[in-house]
């Protein structure tokens, strides 16, 4: 039973992420925004439908409109109508300090939820541009302190909402995949060094579970797409093509295998070819990405990388133990095979 | 018996399946969250694809070793 | 209609035969897949000017024909002993020298007849120039080391498809975006896809000088 911690480990990490993931909420933020004109000196009312909010009526709700750097445009009144339903009027001067027409980003706050907002939400549009004069005639206005909320909740991100819980469930299937793929590259050279069948078969086997972990990041990557960007496959996305372009070089693995007569110099080139796949395939998939200019996927062309505005603390807190997880998950389905593919070559030693 | 493993996996991953469109019709319009629901079934569908495949190895190999002895 | 019967025949029999040799079919399927989605990536990446492009994709397809032969014909018994004198290095780095020069040989012939009979877009002649030797060294490299491998099966052209596609994809890929900024009048910051594109070279370089001696054995 020794040996088997790492299992229990993987078992209980993943529920951990699942559980975790699953059940921490999003934070509340702003869904969709109707908006009665859009031309300036004269008040205007927008229907604000919100995601996660318990707002009840007669709370009190501030609301502005960022203009620029410098200048915010409050709401003058504001109507609950719903939980996550609610009218704002804005008393909107003929001179706005920005250009002609702008998407102004709307923030709301309130005791209960905290500050959250919608960028380019409301658009405004004005006859004229004098932004001297807009600055000077600015009418005066009270400011709101921003007062966070605590509590443990997910970023809300417009287009994923929810499914930003993927990022537990989608992403450590390419990472488990990496790491088990090293494992098999390891392995393959142990077999180099010193000729035991047993290091063959267990570098074929991580290989089998690496591709596997592969087809599953390949599918789940197309269920969320599917949902988000609106189709299951696109060639215009780079990671896209990289990791289907991986998983050929990891298919013509096992059909190498099956090419080659001789179990000695199957086992021998197999491994060659391992080795060689994994080198090649870590500039595939971590430096051409970089390189092409525009991607989907958060981290490449030059994005600051997967950290920073996509991951924040509490994504963190579930995502890196998820990798932990999975990865430990995946060692442990390869070793079934391992030792099913061990049993079976003394099985036919034996016999023959 | 083996047939009856596979007709009851088969009636398990559709009643999932169905469950995941009942899913989508109430939660589609809010949150997405039938998105995380389909990956996870994905993941897991993938899980019993590889048990299914260890198991049926298994099973040739047991017939080996029973007809051998 | 009797005549016709064998015919019939020796078709099913061609088709059992196929069947049984279930790694060929895969590997023609894995052939056509590989293929048609390499060409697709790198047409697809492709936004301003398919001339990039499809250049690298003939360039690819030449080269492959070309150093598929690499190990295949052992030659006479002279031959034979001048390899029995040599280390596998020396073996493997000749025939990378030479894949080298017939490589970029090619490549320069190819670029030459895109501009004569297609149109010569290349505003940066000489870091095209640099970018089709760079681009020798890496395809030299990568498809000797994979001829090395797919020599071992009987399928040697399917498998130098198979194998070296997907592995040369990297480089290809470098390649277009390094030549995009040849393309362009105003000369942008290139030196960095230059150096990733030298240090894939390196490194591959140096995993083939370790792995191929495990491959010259027998």
């Amino acid at each position: 039973m020794k040996k088997h911690w790492w299992k229990a480990l993987a078992v209980l990490i993943v529920i951990y992420a699942i559980i975790a993931g699953l059940l921490i909420p999003l934070k509340p933020g702003i869904l969709q925004i109707k908006q009665s004109g859009i031309n300036s000196g004269q008040v205007i009312t927008t229907e604000v439908n919100t995601y996660n909010t318990s707002y009840k009526v007669g709370d009190k709700v501030d609301a502005y409109l960022k203009i620029n750097d410098k200048v915010k445009l409050y709401s003058t009144s504001s109507q609950i109508l719903d939980k996550a339903k609610l009218k704002l009027s804005f008393d909107v001067p003929a001179l706005l300090p920005q250009v002609k027409s702008f998407d102004y980003t709307l923030v709301m706050v309130d005791a209960k939820h905290g500050p959250f907002l919608r960028p380019s939400a409301v658009t405004l549009k004005q006859e004229r541009v004098d932004i001297e004069k807009a600055l000077s005639s600015w009418p005066k206005q009270n400011e709101v302190a921003l007062k966070f909320v605590d509590g443990t909740k997910f970023p809300f991100r417009a287009v994923l909402y929810e499914s930003i819980r993927n990022t537990f469930y989608h992403v450590p299937m390419w990472f488990a995949m990496v790491f088990i793929l090293l494992a098999a590259m390891i392995y393959s050279i142990k077999y180099l060094r010193k000729p035991k069948s047993s290091y063959d078969i267990a570098a074929r086997s991580l290989t089998a579970i690496g591709v596997l972990l592969g087809v599953l990041g390949c599918l789940t990557g197309s269920v969320w797409a599917k949902g988000t960007w609106g189709t299951w496959w696109t060639f215009q996305e780079i990671k896209l093509n990289v990791s289907a372009i991986a998983l050929l070089i990891y298919f013509a693995y096992f059909i190498l295998r099956s090419a080659i007569q001789d179990d000695e110099q199957k086992a021998r080139v197999a491994s060659v070819y391992n080795i060689f796949a994994f080198v090649a395939m870590v500039p595939l998939l971590f430096v051409v990405p970089r390189m092409v200019a525009s991607s989907l996927h958060p981290g490449n062309g030059g994005n600051p990388g997967f950290g920073g505005e996509d991951l924040d603390n509490t994504l963190r807190m579930v995502f890196y133990p998820a990798i932990i997880g999975w990865t430990l998950f995946s060692f442990w389905l390869a070793q079934l095979l391992y030792r099913y593919e061990l049993l079976r070559e003394k099985v036919e030693e034996e016999f023959d | 018996m083996k047939k009856y493993t596979f007709i009851l996996i088969l009636i398990l991953i559709n009643s999932v399946l169905s469950a995941q469109e009942e899913a989508k019709i109430s939660l589609h319009s809010s949150g997405k969250i039938y998105l995380v629901v389909g990956v996870l079934i994905t993941i897991f569908i993938g899980i019993v694809a590889f048990l299914i495949y260890l198991e049926r190895k298994l099973n040739s190999l047991e017939e080996q070793i029973n007809n051998d002895e | 209609m009797s005549s016709l019967s064998p015919i019939w025949e020796l078709i099913k029999l061609e088709l059992k035969l196929e069947w049984r040799m279930k790694y060929a079919l895969a590997g023609a399927i894995l052939y056509v897949f590989t293929t048609i989605f390499v060409l697709y990536t790198t047409l697809q990446n492709e936004q301003t000017i398919p001339w990039n492009a499809l250049f690298w994709m003939v360039a690819l397809f030449i080269t492959v024909n070309a150093v598929t032969k690499s190990f295949a014909s052992s030659g006479s018994s002279d031959n034979l002993y001048l390899y029995q004198l040599s280390s596998a290095h020396q073996v493997i780095i000749a025939k990378i020298i030479y894949n080298l020069f017939l490589v970029f040989a090619l490549l320069l012939l190819s670029y030459a007849a895109f501009s004569l009979f297609i149109v010569n877009p290349i505003q940066h002649n000489n870091l095209f120039l640099l970018t089709i030797f760079l681009g020798s060294i890496g395809f030299s490299l990568v498809l000797t080391f994979v001829s090395a491998i797919s020599n071992k099966t009987k399928n040697n052209a399917v498998f130098m498809a198979i194998l070296g596609f997907p592995l040369i994809i990297p480089i290809i890929l470098s390649l277009v975006k390094l030549t995009e900024k040849a393309l362009e009048s105003s000369s942008k910051e290139y030196l960095n896809d230059i150096a990733i594109l030298a240090a894939i070279d390196f490194i591959l370089f140096g995993v083939i000088l370790i792995l191929f001696p495990f491959l010259w054995k027998d």
